[in-house]
Order: C-alpha cells, then structure tokens, then sequence
C-alpha cells in the first residue's frame, strides 16, 4: 500500500515527461488524485505499518511507515495535489509546472512516510529544488529572484545545524533509525546540544519571528500554487518535525527550552499580527497570518498534554485548508486584475457574489469562528495552555482578538463598501474554480461540526504524546 | 609485460597520427583503447590476485640499470575510471579540437602517457621527468589555438610550471643530499630512522609544495584563473579534471609513505593549505561573471575540501572510502557541467544561458543535476559525499573545521544557484530577438549528451542506492594499503 502511495505521484512525474500534450491534464488529474485515495482508505484500515524496500549502505534498512500522525500529513498533502493542478489547468505551461508539482508532492509523501533521520534531512532538503524554480521561474515580478534565493537560502542555513546533529547522532549511535533512536536515550547535555540544532532548523520553517523573513517575501512573489503548498504543506514541515524528532527524542530538552519556546511563540503572535493590520498587499496579509497560526500550534504542542497536541494537530489541518483557500482566492482576482494592492479593491459583493460569500466564510475560518475546524483547534489549545499556565493562555487569546480584526478589516475592505473605480470589468466565479473552493468549505465545515471524524484513531496518537507527557510527569518528580 | 604494450600502443598513436590522412582519428583512438585495454588486463591478472601491501611487494617492477620502474598498485578500478573519463573526454570535447588542429590529438596522447608513467614511477628522477613531460605537452596544447589570451595564460603557466619544476628538484637533491638515495621506498623510510636531518623534513616538503602547485592548492593557485580562461575550453576541462587525478593518488602515496611522520609534519600544513584554498576559492567565485573563473576557484575550494580530508584522514581507509566517494562523483558531476557549458559554449553568466535552457530544456535540466550534485545540495550524490566528510570531521573531532566547511559550503551554494537562476528565471519571451535565431547553436553531439545522461542519472540514482559507488571507492581506498 504504502509503495503504491509512493510511486504514483512519482508516475505522474514521468507521465508528464513522457505523454502527448493532448491527455497530459486529464491523466494528471487521475494520477494526482490517486494518493488521496489510497492515503484515505490507509487512514481508514488504520495501520501502523511499515516495509523495508532497499537496504542502505552505512545507514541500515531504509524504512517507510505510516502512523496515526503522518496519516494525517499525507492526506493534506495529497488533498492539495489534485487542487493545486486544477488551479493550473489552463495555464500555457501546464506540463512543465505539473512536472514540478508531481515532483514536490512524491518529495513530500517520501518525507512524511520515511523513518529514517538521514532520509528525513534529505527530503526536507530535496524541497528547496523544486520550490526555488516554482518560485524563481513562474512568480510574478522580478523581486520573485530574490525571494527564491531567500527562501532557499534561509531555510539551508537553518537546516545545516540539524546536518551537524545528524551527524553527531550517527557518530554515537551509530543509526540514524527512528524506530531505534526512539528506544535510546540520550545524556541530558546531549539533548540540550541536539534539540536546540532541531530547533535551528524547524524555527526557520514555522516560521518564528526573528527568521520569518523569507515567508511573506516568498508568498507574494510565488504564483498561487506556489503560496498554496507553502501554506498548506511546507509550513507544517517544522511542525512535523518537532512532533517526530525534538519532542519524542528530547524530552528532557523540550521541558528544558519551554520558556525559550513561549516567549518566542508569544512574541510572533502577537508581532506577527500585527504587522498584518499594516499591509495593503492581499498575499502578505494572509502570509503574515499564518505565522501567527502556526506559532500558536507551537504553544499547543508544547503544552504537554493531549488536548494541546491533539488541538495542535487540528490547527495544522486547519490552517492547511484554510489558507490555500485565502490564497487560492486572493490568486483569483490577481488573475483577473492583475494587482493585489488591498486599495484597487471595493466593493466586489456587488459584482461578484460567489467569490464575496466565499471569502466572507474563509475569514471566518481564518479567525476561528465556531462551527469551523480552526474552533476546534483553538478552543482545545487554549484550554490545554490554561491548564498549564493561564497567563500564557491569556497572552495567547490576543491571537483571537487580534486574528479577527485583521480579518474582518480585510473582509470589509475587498467585499463590502461602494463599488470600485478603479476596476471595470468584473468575472465572478467559474465553475472550476467554485468546485475548488467549495471542496475546501465543505471540509472545514464538515469537520468543524463532526470533530469526531477527526478524533477519532486518537487512540494511536500514542507514542509521541505519551512520550512526551511522560517526560513531563518525570520532571514534576 | 605492461610497459611493452604500452610502449607499443604508444608508438601506434605516433606513427598514425604523423599520416593523419590514411586513418581517421576514431580508429586511432579504437587502437588505443584495445592496447590499453590488453595492458590492463594483463595489469589485472598480474596484480589483483595476490594481495599485496605497497611499497614492498613489486608486482611486476621492471628493473632496469638505472631507473626503477614500478607498477604503483593503484586499484585497477581507478585506471578504469581513469579510461572511462578519458573516454567520454575524448569522444565529447576532442573533435571540435582536432578539427582545426591536428596536432592536438598526438599532444593530447602523449599528455595521456606522461599521465600513466607518472602513476607508475617508482622514483623521484622518473617521476620528475615524467611531470615535466605532462607539463610540456599541456603548455603546448594550451598554446594551439591561438589568441591574446592564450598566449598570456600559457606563458604564466609555463614560468610557473617551470618554477615549481625547479623547487620540486631542489626538495629531491636535499633528499638526495640526506639519503643518497631518489627511490622513493628508500628515501621515504629513511625518514623515520634516527639519523635523519631535520632539512629532509624541508626537502620533502618542497616536494609537497610542487604537487600543490599542480592542484592550485593556494598559496600556489596564481597560475590557475587565467589559464583557465585563457585557453579554449575543452582544454580548460582538461585541465581542470586531470591532474587531480594523478596527483591525489600521488599524494596519498607520499603520504602513506610518510606514515610514521606524517601526523606531526605534514597533516597541520595539509590542513592549513586546503583549509585556505577553501575560503579563497569559495570567496573569489563568489561574485565573478566569467563561467571558467567561477569554475577555477570552485575548482581551487573543492580541491581544498579534499585537503583537508588528508590532512586529517590519520592514515585510516575509512577516511580514504570517503575520500574516494567524494572525488568520484566530484569528477563525475565537473564533467557534466564542463560537458554542457563547452557545447553550447557558454562563458558569461548572460543572456545566452536562458536561450540555451529554453532550447535545450531536458538537457539543461541534467546540467542542473550535475550542478546541484556540485554544490552537495541534497537528493543528488554530491551530498553524501560531504555528509561523509562532515562524519569524518566531526567523528575525528574537528568539529571547528567541521563548522566551517559546512559554512563556506553554504555561500557557495550561492554561486551555482545562480547557474539555475539565470538560466531558468528568464521566460523566453522576454529574451533580445537577436539570439532566438538560433544560428550559432548547435545540437551537441551523441557522445556528449549520452555521457551528460549517464553521468546525470548515475548522481542520482547513487544517493538511493550508492553501493556501486560504495563498492569501487573503498577498492581504491584499500589498494593504497
């Protein structure tokens, strides 16, 4: 099942080297939805399984598996494949722009299933290639060059300091095996060295504030796509990481660097939102945003107990079909108008009811109004940091205040208001693009009022949580 | 056995190529091959059987009066990889040379013997004489095709060689002076024996610095930018891929030899000088606009990583594996790019590289995958290469050095980015009308885009599954044993 799961994006690679230009799309489409499937039906067998399909010299067995929680990864993952290439059906280079689509996403699958350190660390790395010419070659104004380098640049900087704790991991324990190094321990300055390289290398990609510099930069200038899988997926990778690495592997370190955590978690909330009141660029707001979201995931996956992971994880999830949807959204009247400047727009409810309905629940969405799966995720992230530390929670809770106002003030601005005069010509919705939204909207409602459907294999969120509340209740001894 | 069919193969080549109008060049180079091709087999039957430790065990070492001629037991996986190079060099650069001058292809077979009497001599005389002999026939192959700078470059190159030629006489007569003695077994076990001046310790140095000066490890790298931009380019890619691979090999010999006082003489200069070569080569490519400059100083900072490894590699075969690894495919990925650029003749990061990929886009992508393997940028082979050193560093405690080699790694991550961003951030579209035309642009032939498949796909599939790579490098690490 799994090396199904692994092949097919990989075949959509080849197929669109190879293949007449007549069919690419469709048989596209029909190989990008296929990981959804198999991820779904895996996600409803439910198995942790895993399989050993080459041998790798120095390295040991190169391992794939599928748990609870990369389930979860994979299937957003391979949810936004088939949007992402509808999103580009009519585009003049389609098979191009597919190619390194299908090559970001079976770069993506390999990293969520491999349980190999050596093989996570090049995966997360493998990334870069194709985002630096999804960003480089296809954004929208010159300044994309220097956003492509940045966002490459920043991110390889960071994850240098995880090569040097992966190689001083293989140096001691001889195996870069997670399912082994899982059941070994490390010396508590050990931990103390290794977390902090993990943190290095994750912290540039959820982004924390002091190292967020590349996110905004990077989401204006890509193409829509290119914002999509930042938002959706690439974001979620340092959140991946802490949850498989830094907190079953460094228990005692994770407890260690908590106030490091809150405070830098607190501190890109709230700057974060708000230097998203002060922007006029669509994109940049929406970019700005998500930082502010993934940093509170970061206080719910450091609160030491299950609702907070189990909230954080829902976040994730969340925020990863929420944001492509702002994105996908704001990309659209970039495609018929040619500006995101927040100022050209006004008044768009007259003309373009769809789209205005659609943006209006989205940022509802966005700042976690009930009935949606962000409540959800919030609500039992900030009931777990209360539990934990209420004035850490009351310090967080700005992030509801702040993210509604920011997300109200761009609802008002884009849909309501006189019409504007700037813009002539106006297309509402296709049904292409509708089918996409819509998709989005229904699974955000669908699981914000059935959280169940999510919750429900929670019973094997079982080894990291557990590891980690252990380490907790250790300490409190 | 080996020297005969050599020399005989040898003076095919020159009696051939004095009538170049009876044969063509192919069936010259097909004689070549089969005569190397019967040395090496006669080499492998002779040679890989008995295992042997070199310097005591004369495989077939013919001894004449006066010189000792000795088959230096280098893996013969390392002369097939040799060949293979050579091979793909000469069926994807050479025709474009021999074609305007026909003497390149004699020059470019005896640079090719001075090559193989080099690994084979056994003594300091032979081994001097056969450098000169490479470097002689490289400054007249750098002079073939004139123009102003060529004649610049190779006259620098020229006084330079000759320079280090003379300070590499002046290592061996103090040696001589010590030893009486230029076999290199004598002389270098000599070194270990109480008697022994610490002025040896000065000869042998100066006998480094020269095989230093052939690298352009720094203090001696002057002679290396302007050669390379001077002189044509399929020469710059011989210049370039080739002498590293006699005089690596030569050097982990010397200092194999060495062993017992290596560690506390030579390894701080090892490490210092490629330590240097390292920052000067990562920080003068930097920011340059001509392609062959950019080339010779990521050529000078990767021959300095390589340093580096044997300055602390501690005489352990691991160390030598890993070495291996990274050399291999460091070659393998500098002839594919060296391959791309001298086909569609790029030499300036201008507009021409954006035509080219847009022309050429399946092909301009393998070049990425040699480029990024180049630079050790992950899903590409390139880096388990440097994870490999980064191990050995760090595992040997060196962790400072460790951290800077990760550190100038990553600025000149920078430098070959810049490749891909100029080559594939410019839509078509917007290029100047005048290039679209596409006159001055030929299809590459089928050995040179077949050799850029080869080489490509073998960089990536190796990271997957690298024990091919594994395999061969480790062989060459343990026949210096």
């Amino acid at each position: 099942m799994i090396s199904l799961l692994l092949i097919s994006p990989l075949a959509s690679c080849i197929t669109n080297a190879i293949l007449p230009k007549k069919y690419i799309r469709e048989t596209t489409l029909a190989l990008s939805l296929l990981p959804f499937f198999i991820s779904l039906s895996l996600l409803l067998i439910h198995c942790n399984q895993s399989i050993t399909p080459m041998s790798y010299f120095l390295m040991g067995e190169w391992e794939f598996g599928v748990d609870a929680i990369s389930v979860w990864f994979i299937l957003l993952t391979s949810l936004l494949f088939p949007i992402t290439i509808l999103l580009i059906w009519r585009h003049e280079s389609f098979t191009n722009i597919a190619f390194i689509l299908s090559l970001i996403y079976s770069i993506l699958i390999l990293f969520f299933t491999t349980l190999n350190l050596f093989f996570f660390f090049l995966f997360y790395e493998s990334l870069l290639v194709p985002m630096f010419f999804l960003i480089g070659t296809y954004g929208s104004r010159l300044r994309r060059i220097g956003a492509a380098y940045k966002f490459f640049l920043y991110t390889f900087i960071g994850s240098f300091f995880m090569l040097v704790a992966l190689i001083y991991i293989f140096y001691t324990k001889a195996t870069l095996n997670l399912e082994v190094l899982y059941r070994s321990s490390f010396t508590p300055n050990e931990e103390i060295f290794l977390w902090f390289a993990f943190f290095a290398s994750f912290c540039v990609k959820v982004p924390v504030v002091p190292f967020h510099v590349w996110l905004p930069e990077a989401h204006v200038e890509a193409p829509t796509i290119g914002s999509v899988i930042l938002a959706g997926i690439l974001l979620k990778l340092g959140i991946y990481g802490f949850i498989r690495i830094s907190l079953p592997l460094f228990p005692l370190a994770t407890v260690y660097y908590l106030p490091l955590i809150y405070t830098i978690a607190i501190i890109s909330i709230i700057y974060s939102s708000l230097v998203t009141l002060r922007q006029i660029d669509l994109k940049k707001i929406i970019a700005y945003s998500s930082i502010g979201h993934m940093n509170f995931v970061l206080l719910g996956l450091f609160s030491f107990s299950l609702q907070g992971f189990l909230g954080a994880l829902t976040v994730v999830l969340s925020h990863g079909l929420i944001s492509p949807a702002l994105f996908i959204c704001v990309g659209l009247l970039y495609d018929r108008h040619h500006t995101r400047i927040l100022y050209y727009y006004r008044g768009l409810a007259v003309v373009m009811p769809f789209f205005s309905c659609m943006f209006f629940f989205f940022s509802l969405a966005n700042l976690g109004f009930p009935g949606t799966f962000s409540f959800v995720g919030e609500f039992l992230i900030l009931s777990s940091i209360w539990s934990f530390n209420p004035f850490i929670a009351l310090l967080s809770s700005s992030s509801l205040f702040l993210s509604t106002l920011y997300s109200l003030w761009l609802l008002n601005r884009i849909v309501f208001g006189s019409l504007t005069p700037y813009l002539s010509s106006f297309n509402d919705l296709s049904f292409r693009e509708f089918s996409i939204l819509f998709l989005l909207l229904f699974l955000i409602l669908l699981f914000g009022f059935l959280p169940s459907l999510f919750f429900f294999p929670s019973s094997s969120f079982s080894l990291i949580s557990n590891l980690a509340l252990s380490s907790i209740t250790q300490t409190n001894i | 056995m080996f020297l005969h069919s050599l020399t005989l193969s040898f003076f095919t080549i020159c009696v051939f190529s004095i009538f170049p109008q009876i044969l063509s060049t192919n069936i010259i180079f097909a004689l070549f091959v089969f005569s190397i091709a019967l040395s090496f087999s006669l080499l492998l039957f002779s040679s890989s059987l008995s295992v042997s430790f070199f310097p005591f065990s004369s495989l077939s070492s013919l001894s004449s009066n006066s010189f000792e001629f000795f088959v230096f037991d280098i893996s013969s996986y390392y002369i097939c990889f040799f060949l293979f190079i050579f091979i793909l060099f000469y069926f994807s650069y050479l025709p474009s040379v021999i074609s305007s001058n026909y003497s390149a292809i004699l020059l470019i077979f005896l640079y090719f013997f001075g090559i193989i009497f080099l690994l084979l001599s056994n003594d300091f005389l032979v081994f001097y004489i056969s450098l000169e002999f490479v470097a002689l026939t490289s400054y007249l192959l750098a002079i073939l095709h004139q123009n102003p700078f060529t004649i610049e470059a190779s006259l620098k190159y020229f006084i330079y060689s000759f320079l280090s030629g003379a300070i590499f006489l002046l290592g061996v007569s103090i040696v001589y002076f010590h030893t009486s003695s230029i076999s290199f077994v004598t002389t270098f076990s000599f070194i270990s024996s109480p008697e022994s001046s610490p002025f040896i310790y000065l000869g042998f140095l100066l006998i480094f610095f020269t095989l230093f000066f052939k690298l352009s490890i720094v203090p001696f790298h002057f002679w290396a930018p302007d050669l390379y931009e001077g002189i044509i380019y399929p020469l710059t890619a011989l210049f370039s891929l080739f002498p590293k691979f006699i005089f690596y090999p030569v050097i982990i010999k010397f200092s194999l030899l060495l062993s017992d006082s290596f560690p506390t003489t030579f390894s701080g200069v090892f490490t210092l000088l490629g330590f240097l070569s390292l920052l000067l080569g990562t920080f003068s490519a930097y920011n340059q606009f001509f392609l062959k400059r950019l080339l010779a100083y990521s050529t000078i900072s990767n021959s300095g990583l390589l340093l580096i490894l044997l300055g602390t590699f501690n005489f352990s075969p691991i160390a030598l594996i890993i070495f291996f690894i990274y050399f291999l495919t460091y070659l393998l990925a500098s002839h594919g790019i060296f391959n791309f650029l001298i086909h569609f003749n790029l030499t300036k990061f201008n507009s021409r590289l954006p035509f080219v990929a847009s022309s050429y886009f399946f092909m301009s992508m393998l070049f990425a995958v040699c480029l990024l393997s180049y630079a050790g940028i992950p899903p590409f082979v390139g880096f388990v290469g440097k994870f490999f050193i980064l191990f050995w560093l760090i595992s040997s405690g060196y962790i400072l050095l460790a951290i800077f080699v990760i550190l100038y790694s990553l600025i000149s991550i920078v430098y070959y980015l810049k490749f891909l961003h100029f080559m594939l951030f410019t839509p078509p579209s917007s290029l100047p009308s005048s290039l679209t035309s596409s006159q001055d642009l030929t299809t590459p032939n089928y050995p040179s885009s077949w050799s850029i498949y080869i080489i490509s796909s073998a960089l990536l599939i190796w990271t997957f599954n690298p024990s091919f790579l594994f395999l061969i490098s480790s062989n060459i690490a343990y026949s210096f044993f």
